[in-house]
């Protein structure tokens, strides 16, 4: 496959990981996070970040889809973290207090295996062309 | 039409139907004293909801038993900020009851939820 072709198929995937993680997270919004005070608004803000993401990549400026996609791996790392703070209270063995904002989960629940897969995926998916394109220029 | 032109209304819509959301179901609330319960009855429920306790103040006669019930899909606990009660984790559909034989006030949280509060005041 030309690598322009697969370029635009990685982005293609990316920008579907993308969908899939703020559509959880809007998902979860809806229905229960709008209650939790400062998780709600983040979880709100992941999903219309990535929806714009998503169609800042899929769109044809090669200089704003490279943004994007710089954009979604920090979306991706963000909510990942987010996630190992609310389920451990810590990251990388610096202990928070607890809690991500005073929210903690206490199970993985299927939605956020969902998003974690995504997340990780997108991670993967983004970090080897964006390496490439870098290294580029 | 060219997607980059798509983003902005995109975003706006989005956050347009959380804060929409936000206010369909918070709307109706009314700012102001957060309502106190004085309570008679030998025994009482606190319900569990939104990530919320209700009542949220609770006044009760010593030896009144006080049932926590939680609503909520997630899991959330009546834990006293010192040492006190506890319910332990209660999941959906679960309840405990606790009964109080000491006069005073005890503030309690939810240990999952930090910014879930609430008090009761336990007089003789």
């Amino acid at each position: 496959m030309p690598t322009h072709a697969m370029a635009r198929r990685l982005r293609q995937v990316a920008a579907l990981l993308v969908l899939v993680v703020a559509g959880v997270h809007f998902q979860q919004y809806v229905d229960f996070m709008s209650e939790v005070p400062t998780v709600g608004v983040l979880f709100l803000l992941n999903a219309a970040g990535g929806a714009g993401l998503l169609l800042a990549m899929l769109g044809g400026d090669r200089v704003i889809a490279l943004l994007a996609m710089i954009g979604s791996l920090g979306l991706a790392i963000g909510s990942l973290v987010s996630i190992v703070i609310a389920l451990n209270g810590s990251f990388l063995g610096v202990a928070l207090d607890g809690s991500f904002f005073g929210y903690q989960e206490t199970t993985l629940r299927l939605p956020i295996v969902i998003a974690v897969v995504a997340e990780v995926l997108l991670i993967l998916v983004l970090a080897l062309p964006l390496v490439r394109n870098i290294r580029r220029g | 039409m060219q997607i980059k032109s798509l983003i902005l209304p995109t975003l706006s819509a989005i956050v347009v139907a959380g804060v929409g959301y936000q206010l369909a179901n918070h709307g109706s609330h009314t700012s102001g004293p957060v309502p106190s319960v004085p309570v008679t009855a030998h025994h009482v429920s606190v319900k569990i909801v939104n990530f919320a306790y209700a009542p949220p103040t609770l006044t009760i006669k010593v030896g009144t038993r006080v049932t926590w019930a939680n609503k909520d899909s997630s899991p959330h606990t009546a834990t006293s900020n010192e040492t006190g009660f506890d319910t332990g984790s209660l999941t959906k559909g679960k309840r405990t009851t606790i009964q109080f034989n000491k006069a005073g006030t005890f503030a309690y949280h939810c240990s999952f939820h930090a910014f879930m509060t609430a008090t009761i005041k336990v007089v003789s």
